[in-house]
């Protein structure tokens, strides 16, 4: 595993399928989270880590991406998160993140580590916005259930409406099915 | 026992399936889609990136001819070089008028469009359309989508198809 990456653990008792729409969902909130200005906890990035650094903010880049000072959101051009990917699904294992063949690898591992292409982390500047809670992983898998009386139908449902979404849209999008 | 088993979502969510692919796509959603799409062909443009191709890698806009460098140095002394480039970077911004004039708007179910609208230029005698078409043919080709435009419009699409999949 990469600095650019995580694991988390999930039950062996899900079937392929639904290991790809927890995955596919896991990769989906984070994006939606960092664009909200988000991290860990879905919760506002706190001191260093929560605000620009002035020369950024004079930046022309900073400015040219239109950019604001009060939203932290790991989108400069956008790429970033778009490259965000699910790395490999195993068992009871799902590691997603970026590959270090990823042309976003170093400014991933630069948000999470803080270093922002210098050598030294420095942990108060670090944006880990891979990391999941354990609340949010809970969350997540709650549209998995594994137990109760209708686990076993809005696991189905789930994972239905999530495949069949991607698979439609690749089919509309490049008029065949394609494997992922 | 089979070893493997078809398994055709779309059939088995069927009509569900196809109004929420409607819905999704509807002409207001596209607007909102292309109205987005619009903003990030700006921001990338401005960063100074294009793609040669639709659905090609990102590259950089070629540099600028000396001449409209000095131009742009002119420019600056006198204020006008507008406060997002410098005479020396390449990224379609002089006045900015060009790429705030783009737009995204739906046309029909699946169909939308970005596009520089016809406005008349503050600074010529001429509409920011020409001005998109020249720097065009002049090879900086601005509004082909980068692979990761499409990637993250598909991906924003199959969010909220996801969405309503799931209240139905």
């Amino acid at each position: 595993m990469n600095k650019a990456s995580k694991k988390i653990k999930i039950s062996s008792r899900y079937s392929e399928d639904e290991k790809l729409a927890i995955a596919d969902e896991i990769l989906e909130y984070i994006r939606e989270r960092s664009r909200r200005g988000n991290g860990p906890g879905d919760k506002k990035w706190s001191g260093d880590a929560g605000v620009y650094t002035k020369s950024y903010q004079n930046s022309l880049e900073f400015k040219a991406a239109g950019k604001k000072k009060g939203k932290v959101n790991q989108t400069l051009s956008g790429d970033m998160l778009v490259e965000m990917d699910v790395l490999k699904i195993s068992k009871d294992e799902i590691s997603y993140g970026f590959s270090t063949d990823s042309e976003q690898y170093g400014k991933a591992e630069g948000n999470i580590l803080g270093t922002y292409g210098k050598q030294k982390a420095n942990s108060k500047k670090a944006r880990d916005f891979l990391y999941l809670t354990n609340d949010e992983i809970r969350s997540i898998l709650s549209n998995y259930p594994l137990r109760g009386e209708d686990a076993k139908t809005t696991r189905e449902e789930n994972v239905q409406s999530r495949l069949s979404a991607i698979e439609g849209l690749r089919e509309f999008l490049f008029g065949k099915k394609q494997k992922s | 026992m089979a070893k493997n088993k078809k398994v055709d979502l779309k059939k088995l969510l069927g009509d569900k399936f196809d109004s929420a692919f409607k819905k999704t796509l509807s002409k207001s959603n596209m607007s909102t889609y292309m109205g987005e799409l619009a903003e990030t062909v700006k921001v990338r443009t401005r960063l100074g990136g294009l793609a040669e191709k639709d659905q090609g890698s990102k590259s950089k806009i070629k540099p600028l001819k000396p001449s409209t460098i000095k131009y742009r140095q002119y420019l600056k002394k006198k204020g006008e070089l507008s406060g997002l480039t410098t005479p020396k970077k390449s990224n379609l911004t002089m006045t900015g008028q060009l790429l705030d004039a783009l737009t995204g708007k739906g046309l029909r179910v699946a169909i939308g469009i970005i596009s520089v609208k016809s406005t008349r230029r503050k600074d010529r005698d001429l509409k920011n359309s020409d001005v998109a078409k020249y720097v065009s043919d002049q090879g900086r080709p601005f509004l082909n989508l980068t692979s990761k435009e499409i990637k993250e419009l598909a991906q924003n699409i199959k969010r909220d198809l996801v969405k309503l999949l799931r209240k139905k």
